[in-house]
């Protein structure tokens, strides 16, 4: 039967066989039907050896019949014409004219250039890392060891191999302080991950833009005119902000920091700050000694600030979304958008 | 965590400021307020007495009562075992109706009615002194409170923060009041009474003490504290155990009562005999094998609690316990929260403990107890004196801070006087060094030593934060112009970006990293339906984006992996047509193909399809997915030249001042251009200036080469020499020339 099988070619091959052996009055069928009249010590024994027989049978037919209908479909495939790319004259042009949808950046890319053109503007380096990272970048070299509680506060995605997805920009702190150190501006935006459920105002993908100042006098006084120049140029309005005291391990002290509302309009209920006055913006702080040391630089010389925000946030206020699945939802009628 | 109004002015009194500034304050020094919620009597209530009380026949329940409010008598029927002439209750007029064949004029109200408590066993009995009529808030003031409620995120730093008397201390301070001591009944000068016999067995335990009191005949739980309990998400549940919560609620030290009819020997330690089950008082069973990195707390040997999480099942007081003995002790945060997360159970006291609290507070919390046992149950007194062993006690921790770095870090000058003023009423011990004035000695209080101030940095947000972030005036900084080189690889991704999206039409989309086929890094914890894998190719994700919006033209720049270990920036491209996608990489990059190897992936047609060159090196591929039709490339741009995007990085020359000459050649060859191209590429001849295809037809390949010198004027001779050679090169390749 091996023998047979490595012989069969063609799916006719195979239906053939299929009825000799397995088929309504295949031998091993009949076999199975004859089990009746067999001793009955002996009958479950034997029972089970011709199950598994016709059992592995079917399998590797099965593969068999598999194999030969892609290597069928693939020489139908080999009959098409060959389109040759290396000849240049072989050109199809982009199609154009009405009706046409002309291509676009995604609304996020849309946001994240805006934001990294103000802080070039200022000076800042734009910098990018990698979506892996170590849990000595995301978690040890901020400021969080093994048993901080701030472990707990976000939902990581582990890989097989120790590593995990950033749950913050802030992982590349760490490589950012050993690239350009001591003294520097860098903003670092990009793509974080949280292992969390999705729904209107929890994306496990999300974009984020983590920034850093570093200097021998670098003050909390220039973090506030800092952010206040920073929001000012990003929201196209003369912003206030306000800091309050924040936990987040890597700064100290940190801070909540909040935005005067844009969206206020007087006499009228504000949804995006409940009428506050207030939005709260981004986390941010002075950088811990241990997380500037970890980085290489000596906190009693240089000292700085840190900050992150949510450029997926940010694309919400500005495009007065209340969903933030639409991001990577893939939907290309979103994605298009449209004109006001 | 919820903090009542009424609490916090026992400690510090808030009289006269607004709900909304303590707040706001607060909010802006301390940490984060969710929101406020004002309580107030569920009915509008007065207060009644009792004239007249007699059982109604016709129900073994329903008593008749004639009641007064001051001006008026009515008839009510109460069900309530505590009816009694004489007693002053609170009376609601909800109207009349016949119950049991009676009339009744509004209702007599009981705790839960009034809404303040959950217990409706029996109506409010007021003090003899209350005034009949009064609105019932006037006789109960504490029905009325503001419930603040605190982000619990906000303060995962402050384990002083856990309890009222440390909230009511940052208050004093925001508001510069003063923060009433603890009204204490002092356990230390009662050195004649025995002892608990304690124990540590295990270092996981810090601190652990006990004291055992006697006759307590309390039952039912004062009113005001109950509706504290209540109005604070905690259900009254008889006086032994509502004292307990209410003393970690008001200090923030979780504790445990113990029933102290038979002798109690408590001892601290790690894992549980063989063969022994511990079962919480929710039920979780925990057995031995599971259990060896676990602290619990033995009683005469036996589990009884599960140390800083929940008591057990057998553990704990009963309704009849007239001597208790309270555990007050202190756990390690880490194990308390890794043995916490690893059984699913969170409750207030693990929440403490995880935070790292002050072993001090055992003594003190030890000692408030015995106080309000002492206030509202006067019989009762304390049976033994404190007993208490301790491995790690929290100690002041010594910081000196020099002024000018502080003054250089904030961008603040700073009024001194001003700074020691607040830091002392946090309960900090600075001092000025004197003379020079430039360093100050600060003690930190031990609430404040187990983790969360250590260091300058810590004692710096102390000041700067109680001073007021808002008084700081903003400065720009000032630092070195130098140039910034942005870096390439940025540069290089902002740049695919316009030319794919404004030259060549498409749209960008993003894509999830991970995708459910399998690749070597696997992700292990996800709680995501399909993310399973981190993603090798972007290409299956942008067939899935085809797949549900039908044929478009799209790209995306996105991370992947190989080899299960390094992380690459690929670019995806997905279009209808193959031919144009060709045309988009060679404008892109200057791409070349090499046809011939099966240079795609799973899906991809197996003759159209090639890998993709960019300056001879192979960084991707190019093919038809069969299934979906459309034409698929997948490049890796790591180390690619951004200056070479979409035709950049050119070189500028002047032009020949002489003559060019176009030569055409029509080549017969059985095979794809890329052969000839790369085969003239490699033609060398001094007035050659380069080649072109001019027309394909039927294996037949016109090239156009412009031959020509920036010297001279070519002669006949010149382009014949030319000419012969390009022949001749072509011959050598397997290239006929078609006559
Ligand atoms: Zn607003």
């Amino acid at each position: 039967m091996e023998k047979e099988l490595k012989a069969l070619k063609t799916l006719a091959d195979c239906q053939a066989f299929h009825a000799k052996y397995l088929g309504k009055s295949g031998e091993i069928t009949k076999q199975l039907q004859g089990l009746k009249d067999i001793e009955p010590s002996k009958r479950a024994t034997r029972g089970a050896e011709l199950n598994i027989l016709r059992r592995e049978t079917e399998e590797k037919l099965f593969k068999i019949q598999h194999d030969i209908e892609a290597a069928e479909a693939n020489a139908k495939l080999m009959n098409d014409p060959l389109i040759d790319v290396t000849n240049p004259l072989t050109y199809t042009a982009r199609p154009s004219g009405p009706g046409v949808t002309p291509g676009g950046l995604h609304p996020i890319t849309q946001v994240i250039r805006e934001v990294e053109e103000i802080f070039a503007g200022m000076g800042f380096i734009i910098e990018d890392g990698p979506e892996i990272a170590t849990e000595y970048e995301c978690f040890d070299a901020l400021n969080c060891p093994q048993e901080h509680p701030a472990r707990d506060m976000q939902d990581t995605f582990w890989l097989s191999d120790g590593r995990c997805l950033r749950t913050q920009t802030s992982a590349w702190q760490n490589h950012m302080m050993k690239k350009y150190g001591p003294e520097f501006r860098a903003i670092c935006p990009g793509r974080v991950f949280r292992n969390e459920a999705l729904d209107a105002r929890h994306e496990n993908t999300f974009f984020q833009c983590e920034g850093m100042m570093i200097g021998k006098d670098i003050s909390i006084a220039n973090l506030i005119y800092f952010m206040k120049a920073a929001l000012t140029a990003v929201f196209k309005k003369d912003i206030n902000i306000r800091l309050r005291p924040g936990y987040f391990p890597f700064v100290e002290p940190g801070f909540e920091l909040d935005a005067s509302c844009v969206f206020c309009k007087s006499g009228e209920h504000c949804p995006v700050c409940k009428s506050s006055g207030w939005v709260e913006f981004c986390g941010c702080g002075m950088i811990h000694p241990n997380v500037l040391r970890e980085g290489g630089i000596d906190p009693t010389k240089y000292q700085g600030f840190a900050f992150g925000f949510g450029i997926t946030r940010l694309a919400m206020l500005k495009y007065d979304l209340n969903d933030c699945r639409w991001f990577n939802s893939g939907n290309l009628e979103f994605l298009q958008g449209g004109t006001k | 965590m919820k903090i009542s109004l009424n609490w916090l002015n026992e400690f510090v009194n808030l009289g006269g400021i607004d709900i909304r500034d303590i707040v706001s304050r607060f909010s802006l020094t301390t940490a984060e307020i969710e929101g406020y919620e004002i309580k107030k009597p569920k009915l509008d209530a007065v207060v009644v007495e009792i004239l007249t009380c007699e059982k109604v026949a016709t129900s073994n329940k329903l008593s008749k009562l004639t009641i007064t409010d001051g001006k008026k008598k009515y008839q009510v029927a109460c069900a309530a075992p505590n009816v009694r002439v004489g007693l002053k209750t609170a009376w609601a007029n909800v109207g009349t109706k016949v119950l049991a064949g009676i009339e009744s004029t509004g209702m007599c109200l009981g705790a839960d009615e009034l809404g303040m408590s959950n217990l409706h066993e029996s109506i409010i009995e007021l003090d003899s002194s209350a005034k009949v009529g009064a609105p019932i808030a006037e006789a109960l003031p504490f029905i009325c409170d503001t419930i603040i409620e605190i982000d619990n995120k906000s303060i995962t730093n402050r384990p002083d923060l856990w309890g009222h008397y440390g909230i009511a201390r940052e208050l004093a301070c925001i508001f510069d009041r003063e923060l009433k001591p603890l009204k204490k009944t002092s356990l230390t000068d009662i050195a004649l009474l025995p002892e608990v016999p304690v124990k540590i067995e295990s270092d996981l335990c810090q601190s652990f003490g006990a004291v055992k009191v006697k006759n307590i005949t309390r039952k039912v739980t004062p009113l005001e504290m109950q509706a504290r309990l209540f109005y604070l998400d905690i259900n009254p549940h008889g006086f032994l155990v509502d004292l307990s919560n209410y003393i970690m609620l008001e200090v923030g030290q979780p504790n445990h009562a113990y029933d102290g009819a038979s002798s109690v020997r408590l001892s601290a330690s790690k894992g549980l005999r063989d063969g022994e089950v511990f079962t919480t008082l929710k039920g979780q069973v925990i057995k031995a094998d599971m259990a060896e990195e676990m602290l619990f707390i033995k009683n005469n040997g036996s589990a009884v609690a599960l140390a800083g999480i929940m008591g057990g099942q057998e553990s704990g007081i009963n309704a009849d316990t007239i001597d208790a003995v309270f555990e007050f002790a202190t756990f390690d945060s880490g194990s308390t929260r890794k043995t916490a997360a690893g059984l699913g159970i969170r409750t207030d006291a693990s929440a403490r403990f995880e935070k790292s609290l002050d072993t001090n507070l055992n003594l003190l919390a030890a000692e408030r107890m015995v106080y309000l046992l002492n206030k509202y149950d006067k019989k009762a007194s304390p049976a033994s004196k404190w007993s208490y062993k301790t491995t790690r006690e929290t100690k002041p921790i010594a910081l000196r801070v020099d002024t000018a770095y502080v003054e250089k870090f904030c961008g603040v000058k700073f009024i001194w006087k001003d700074i020691i003023k607040k830091l002392t009423a946090l309960g900090f011990e600075p001092t000025m060094v004197f003379p020079s004035a430039d360093a100050l000695d600060v003690v930190v209080p031990t609430w404040r030593a187990t983790k969360d101030v250590t260091m300058q940095a810590d004692i710096i947000e102390e000041i700067v934060r109680t001073y007021g972030y808002d008084k700081i005036v903003p400065m720009p900084p000032r630092v070195d112009v130098e140039p910034i080189a942005q870096p390439v690889k940025k540069v290089l991704v902002n740049r695919l970006k316009d030319a794919l999206a404004n030259v060549h039409g498409l749209q960008e989309v993003h894509t999830y990293i991970w995708s459910d086929t399998p690749s070597k890094l696997k992700v292990i914890n996800s709680c995501i339906k399909g993310c399973d894998y981190v993603r090798e190719a972007l290409g299956p994700s942008l067939l899935s984006i085809i797949a549900k919006n039908g044929q478009a033209r799209i790209f995306e720049i996105g991370q992947v992996v190989s080899n299960g270990k390094d992380e690459h920036r690929h670019l995806g491209i997905c279009v209808p047509s193959y031919a144009e996608l060709a045309s988009i990489l060679r404008a892109l990059f200057g791409a070349k193909f090499k046809i011939g190897e099966f240079a795609g992936v799973a899906g991809f047609h197996p003759k159209n399809n090639a890998t993709v060159l960019v300056d001879g090196k192979a960084v991707g591929c190019i093919g038809v997915a069969v299934d979906k039709d459309v034409a698929i490339a997948e490049i890796n741009i790591d180390g690619l030249d951004p200056t070479r995007v979409n035709g950049g990085g050119k070189t500028f020359a002047a032009p020949s001042k002489y003559q060019k000459n176009h030569l055409d050649f029509t080549f017969e060859y059985d095979g794809v251009y890329g052969d000839i191209e790369s085969a003239f590429d490699k033609f060398k001849h001094p007035l050659n200036m380069g080649f072109r295809l001019k027309d394909v037809y039927n294996k037949s390949y016109t090239l156009e080469f412009t031959v020509g010198s920036y010297e001279k004027t070519l002669t006949a001779e010149d382009i014949n020499d030319i000419w012969s050679k390009i022949i001749e090169f072509g011959r050598k390749n397997g290239l006929t020339l078609k006559q």
